[in-house]
């Protein structure tokens, strides 16, 4: 087995025994119901854990997701209340946005040369703006602006107990994880957050590969508001505030390095759920909201903690290995 | 390979597309419009009565934002309600100021079979669903302040766009009726604030024609944030009277600002909220006036209904709009500060 599966291994591990302590401080955890609920938030911020994954794959880090969100909701809520398009187009739209917001954030970090976190912490407060610019207004004041066409808020519900947004989740880590393991794109992605230098002279285009990780986690936080606004049958122009650190903060626990290279969606998927259950779960402690997130940090804390040392770990076990290697 | 890949990515956004239409062909506007919510109209089980100051009773309290003085004004003035039956436990949850945050955690509390909800809405239209689906579930839903579109067990207000028509008259009478003002707003899309603002816009426009607002600027309900924008207004403008922050917070900063810049005495400064320290502020003479309402009585009114409801046979559906109470502002001011008393102070 190597190393990746152990440590994936470990971290479900970790999952399992958070749910165990769940289970048994709550009657309430495991249950069908709540553990839908688990999913569904994850699935939210796995959703756009896909798109992050691979920019931060890439070393670098995209903060304007949530805002990203927020204009895509407005630009849907713009076309439900001023057009009679289908909702589908109002949908495909939305997407569009997100895809552009990418391609924007691409576009800077690459051509500009900007530092990827200067860089998309201006589209954040870009994109927000661009949205309370764009917000529905009443009497001068933006107000939320309700989306209930029938067929929309249906992507908000389940079908046979399984929310939509948990299908669609699971289908884009699926391709999420082909993209990185089976093809050049995906070995790209590694390759130039390994060493951009090396990646460089070895021929790839890294701007192109780079700019495309923007694109598509423009694209999944478009899926991902689509999502939520269905939900939550409207939209603000706060969609999404704070959307981008839960994201990666569930990228991170998940077993990507921020420094590039390491991680894939596979290890998202279960640092979403993780991030989930353990939001779900503390909830069911009866204890004052900011012990709730004393525990979270902490947990949190233990979990990269382990796998910083793990990861060291690991690399030394495998060096000693080469070094004996060389001996013999 | 690359083509590949657009192709794929380009099938799935189609194939997206498609799931998404689903059955809508020709669905008029106004049809989808009228659509009626998820979950209203299905009957709840027959709800089960509870003596609630004898059975365990759970109480959620659904914060905005548990940090401001005001959501812990309302979690303590629910506790103090409850504090003497011991058979009622309340658990507060902190919305981080989102809506999304508030929906998972309205699952979260149905999920747990919470016996009453108290709750300040994010954004009204996005909380519908879930406190219907709480409603229908049994769970009466009390708001604070902040109330979601749709029919529920009880709105308990204080006043926001009456708060601000009250602002813009006292700010009207203070400068003779032809005063220069400027606004400090909160995070725009915030219903109450936005209320406030509307009711102190409408006033100015309908009552005094000779006022005129001469800027308006968020601070996101930050004091120094407002301190920053209340320092650009003063270096903009040689003149201005009246300054209407929507919230104490603001209104302390843009009183900050403009003592170093030692232009107070040229201006009325008036917030909203009537926290302890802007009260404070006012009996010292840094702030003109703020509209004061009483939190912790709020909180326990609050409580004090949804315990009702836990009580009584009440079931939503019977309700075609939510019933509310309403408490009582108070114009704070140097004259009139020392009538609240300390111990109603938050």
């Amino acid at each position: 087995m190597n190393k990746n599966t152990i440590r994936k291994l470990v971290s479900a591990g970790l999952l399992l025994i958070l749910i165990v302590v769940f289970t048994v401080s709550s009657d309430y955890f495991l249950t069908p119901g709540n553990f839908m609920e688990i999913l569904r938030d994850a699935s939210v911020v796995g959703i756009i854990g896909v798109g992050v994954t691979m920019v931060i794959l890439t070393a670098g880090i995209d903060l304007s997701t949530g805002s990203t969100m927020a204009l895509v909701g407005m630009t849907m809520a713009n076309i439900y209340r001023y057009t009679l398009f289908p909702i589908w187009s109002m949908v495909l739209a939305g997407i569009l946005a997100g895809i552009l917001a990418g391609i924007f954030n691409g576009f800077i970090v690459t051509k500009l040369s900007l530092p990827e976190f200067i860089a998309t912490l201006s589209t954040m407060n870009i994109f927000r703006a661009l949205t309370y610019i764009i917000s529905i207004k009443q009497n001068g004041l933006i107000t939320s602006q309700a989306l209930k066409a029938r067929s929309f808020v249906a992507l908000g519900k389940s079908v046979g107990g399984i929310y939509y947004v948990i299908l669609v989740f699971l289908l884009l880590a699926v391709i999420g994880q082909i993209i990185l393991k089976y093809t050049r794109y995906g070995t790209n992605l590694y390759a130039v957050g390994s060493n951009m230098k090396a990646a460089k002279l070895s021929g790839i285009n890294t701007d192109r590969t780079r700019l495309l990780a923007y694109t598509i986690t423009g694209g999944c936080s478009g899926v991902a508001a689509v999502f939520m606004t269905a939900r939550l049958q409207s939209t603000t122009a706060l969609l999404g505030s704070g959307m981008e650190f839960n994201v990666i903060a569930a990228v991170v626990v998940g077993g990507c390095s921020l420094a590039g290279g390491r991680g894939d969606i596979i290890g998202t998927l279960i640092g979403a759920v993780f991030m989930a259950t353990l939001d779900n779960g503390i909830y069911k402690f009866q204890i004052n909201t900011a012990y709730q997130l004393i525990i979270k940090g902490i947990i949190i804390i233990c979990v990269v903690a382990f796998d910083s040392w793990y990861n060291n770990f690991m690399d030394e076990a495998s060096r000693n290995k080469k070094r004996k290697g060389a001996g013999a | 390979m690359k083509k590949k890949i657009s192709a794929l990515g380009l099938a799935l956004v189609m194939a997206f597309a498609l799931a998404a239409c689903g059955n809508t062909q020709e669905v008029s506007r106004e049809d989808q419009e009228t659509s009626a919510p998820a979950g209203s109209g299905t009957e709840g089980e027959a709800k089960a009565v509870k003596d609630p100051y004898v059975e365990d009773v759970k109480i959620a309290y659904v914060a905005h934002d548990i940090s401001t003085p005001n959501n812990q004004a309302w979690l303590e003035g629910i506790e103090r309600e409850c504090e003497y039956y011991d058979n009622i436990t309340v658990q507060s949850f902190n919305g981080d100021s989102s809506a999304e945050e508030q929906v998972k955690i309205m699952s979260e509390v149905i999920n747990q079979e919470y016996d009453a909800v108290i709750i300040q809405c994010s954004d009204g239209a996005a909380l519908a669903d879930s406190v219907t689906q709480a409603e229908d579930a049994g769970i009466p839903v009390v708001t604070l302040n902040l109330d979601a579109d749709c029919t529920h067990a009880a709105l308990v207000q204080a006043l926001d766009y009456d708060a601000g028509r009250l602002v813009a008259d006292e700010i009207a009478a203070a400068t003779n009726e032809e005063g220069k003002v400027v606004i400090i707003q909160g995070i725009a899309g915030v219903s109450r604030t936005d209320n406030l603002e509307k009711g102190f816009r409408d006033t100015l426009e309908s009552k005094y024609p000779n006022m005129e607002i001469i800027a308006s600027q968020a601070a996101d309900f930050e004091k120094e944030k407002a301190t920053n924008v209340m320092n650009g207004f003063l270096s903009q403008f040689d003149k201005i009277d009246g300054v209407f922050a929507i919230n104490d917070a603001m209104a302390a900063g843009a009183s900050l600002a403009a003592q170093n810049a030692g232009r107070l005495g040229e201006m009325v400064i008036w917030g909203a909220d009537g926290e302890k320290d802007a009260l404070a502020m006012i009996e010292e003479g840094t702030l003109t006036g703020t509209i004061y309402t009483n939190s912790w009585d709020q909180g326990s009114t609050a409580a004090k209904v949804a315990l009702l409801m836990v009580g009584s046979e009440y079931d939503s559906h019977v309700l075609t709009k939510t019933p509310s109470v309403m408490m009582e502002p108070v114009v704070a001011t140097k004259d009139t500060v020392g009538t609240i008393a300390e111990e109603d102070r938050w």
